[in-house]
């Protein structure tokens, strides 16, 4: 089986005694999209920083394919990846000189830059930006500069650090869907960095959530979103509703948790007294004004006691003995009364909460 | 009055004959300056660099001294070298006293706080991550480095000027350790202090131009290179 494209080994890094990053073992294979996902200081930047090898880990190994990096190799390794920066920084030159920067570093003959140049420009939409300063240019339009000066490289690994968390949501939204287009067309491998929930879901296969600078899960972008590992990612990725309960008895395959409040059935192992701790999404709970016989196992009435507008999308609060939320769009709350006070029915099916024995 | 447009006249005719005296006098104003500008430059700025980049115990103080000697006294600089240079001075076997080399090395210190000081000032005022992406987009340490001063030309490049600016108009130093020797240590500077106490005051006056046109070209070409990276500012936030 060929080695994969990248592999680290017991890596640490540790400033001023306390430790930053402690990661055991971490691999990354060509053309496999990987999102790092964790909140502000969890450690992302530093794990870039030190697979870009801008840095020098405190302790560990970092292999690219087959060949370990050391001081020898650096230089030669640090070429075959490009790291876009949380705030990228532009030289003081024309926008053509910024994005051929790298290309010019490692001294590519001057027809290759210019076909590498035409090449993203077209990608990007720059063309008619190239004899511009990068001052003259608006947020969208520098993001797209940065996006180019490493897609101009080919890099073997894209890695990207947050690069467009400065921007307002209609750039951001712009700038992913050309960053995505940008991947699929020319198969580049990439690690991208980010602690958006959309971002994360709309880049990348797979994701691996950091915390306190370790990896706390690592797979497949729908599984993480469904199935977290605990309770920190569960929050991080946006679960609502986290309920502690205790197996009553077992149906089968499914059991039935009593929570504070209520009860659920729930797809779970484990015996009766185990004590379980339930996720349940509230894009998963669905809301009726009556009870809808239906193949949901889980129904419960209840009184909405909050309304949070996201824009288009409303969570409501619903008290059933435990408060449970739930997202709604702004037609179907409108069409159904939802405000506050308005007494409903919340559907919750048992496939769509994830039980996780403590 | 008269004395001074008679004064201007003969300069006219002594600068378009090329008088041989001056020329050379000129050339070796330049060659002195223009040496000591080089090497004030050649360890000047790799030393304003590190003192930017790099955080070391006692360097407030290195950097302090470096910006007292932005403000050093030319006599000062040439009595304390006079003193080392002096036949039986610490540094007297060179036997550089009253030679070009004197002259060259005086003026490297005088011009070499201008340079680091301006340097060290243009570095720290960048902001430090530039480092991080120049290597981010595969540089190597020598060339990001490279990147910091190209980002920091302004600055260098005002160091330049003011180090060259600095010795090629000053005269307490050049004539403390050259002597003002006719043929082999007379600068534009020294020429002008003796022309002016002999009364000749034409030849004062042809100097001085040639003085200050020298002065203004460098630097009128140091200006365009400098001006050429900088940014319009745009004006309409000042309408």
């Amino acid at each position: 089986m060929a080695a994969p494209l990248l592999k680290v080994e017991n890596l640490k890094q540790i400033y001023s005694g306390s430790t930053i990053l402690d990661i055991d073992s971490f691999e990354l294979n060509s053309g496999e999209p990987t999102v790092i996902f964790g909140p502000n200081g969890s450690g992302k930047s530093t794990l870039l920083r030190l697979l870009a090898l801008l840095e020098r880990p405190s302790a560990g190994k970092i292999f690219y394919g087959e060949s370990e990096v050391g001081p020898k190799n650096s230089l030669f390794f640090s070429r075959e990846v490009a790291l876009l920066l949380q705030r990228p920084i532009f030289f003081s030159s024309s926008v053509r000189e910024n994005i051929i920067f790298g290309l010019k570093a490692r001294k590519v003959e001057k027809s290759r830059i210019e076909e590498g140049l035409k090449e993203v420009a077209l990608l990007f939409k720059l063309e008619s930006l190239l004899s511009k300063r990068p001052h003259e240019l608006s947020g969208g339009q520098a993001q797209r500069v940065n996006l180019a000066r490493a897609f101009i490289l080919k890099p073997k690994l894209l890695l990207l650090d947050e690069p467009f968390s400065a921007l307002d949501a209609a750039i951001r939204e712009e700038l992913i869907s050309s960053l995505k287009r940008a991947i699929t067309k020319t198969s580049q491998t990439t690690l991208f960095v980010t602690h958006h929930r959309e971002e994360a879901a709309l880049l990348a296969k797979r994701m691996v959530v950091m915390l306190d600078g370790k990896i706390v899960q690592d797979g497949g972008v729908d599984e993480v979103f469904t199935k977290p590992a605990g309770l920190e990612v569960a929050k991080l990725i946006g679960i609502e509703t986290i309920l502690h309960g205790r197996i009553e008895e077992r149906l089968g395959e499914l059991a039935k948790v009593i929570v504070d409040g209520g009860s659920f059935i729930v797809d779970v192992s484990g015996a009766p007294g185990n004590e379980v701790t339930l996720f349940i999404r509230p894009e998963d709970v669905f809301i009726a004004k009556e009870r809808v016989s239906s193949s949901i196992r889980n129904w419960f009435e209840g009184e909405i006691v909050e309304v949070n507008s996201l824009g288009r999308l409303f969570l409501l609060t619903l008290n059933s003995g435990f408060h449970l939320k739930a997202m709604v769009t702004g037609l179907a709350r409108e069409e159904l009364g939802l405000d506050v006070g308005a007494k409903v029915w919340a559907g919750v099916k048992s496939s769509s909460i994830h039980a996780v024995k403590e | 009055m008269d004395l001074i447009i008679k004064g201007f006249k003969e300069a006219a005719k002594i600068l378009l004959s090329l008088d041989s005296q001056v020329v050379e006098i000129t050339k070796l104003t330049l060659k002195i300056s223009g040496s000591a500008t080089l090497v004030a430059l050649l360890i000047g700025i790799p030393l304003g660099l590190f003192l930017a980049l790099y955080r070391f115990p006692g360097r407030r103080l290195v950097a302090s001294l470096i910006n007292t000697g932005m403000g050093l006294p030319p006599v000062v600089v040439g009595l304390f070298l006079a003193l080392l240079f002096w036949r039986s001075g610490p540094l007297g076997f060179l036997e550089i006293m009253y030679t070009p080399f004197a002259m060259v090395a005086a003026q490297v210190v005088i011009a070499l706080p201008l340079v680091t000081g301006f340097t060290m000032a243009a570095v720290g005022a960048l902001d430090p991550d530039i480092i991080l992406q120049a290597r981010a987009l595969g540089a190597s340490k020598a060339q990001a480095l490279l990147v910091v001063l190209r980002e920091a030309r302004l600055g260098t490049l005002a160091a330049a000027m003011a180090g060259f600016g600095g010795i090629i108009s000053e005269i307490g130093a050049v004539l403390m350790v050259g002597g003002n020797i006719k043929n082999q240590t007379r600068v534009l500077t020294t020429a002008i202090v003796l022309e002016t106490r002999m009364g000749r005051f034409e030849a004062a006056i042809a100097l001085s131009i040639i003085l200050m046109t020298l002065s203004f070209t460098v630097n009128y070409l140091l200006t365009t290179i400098q001006q050429r990276g900088s940014n319009n500012w745009p004006r309409r936030y000042l309408r």
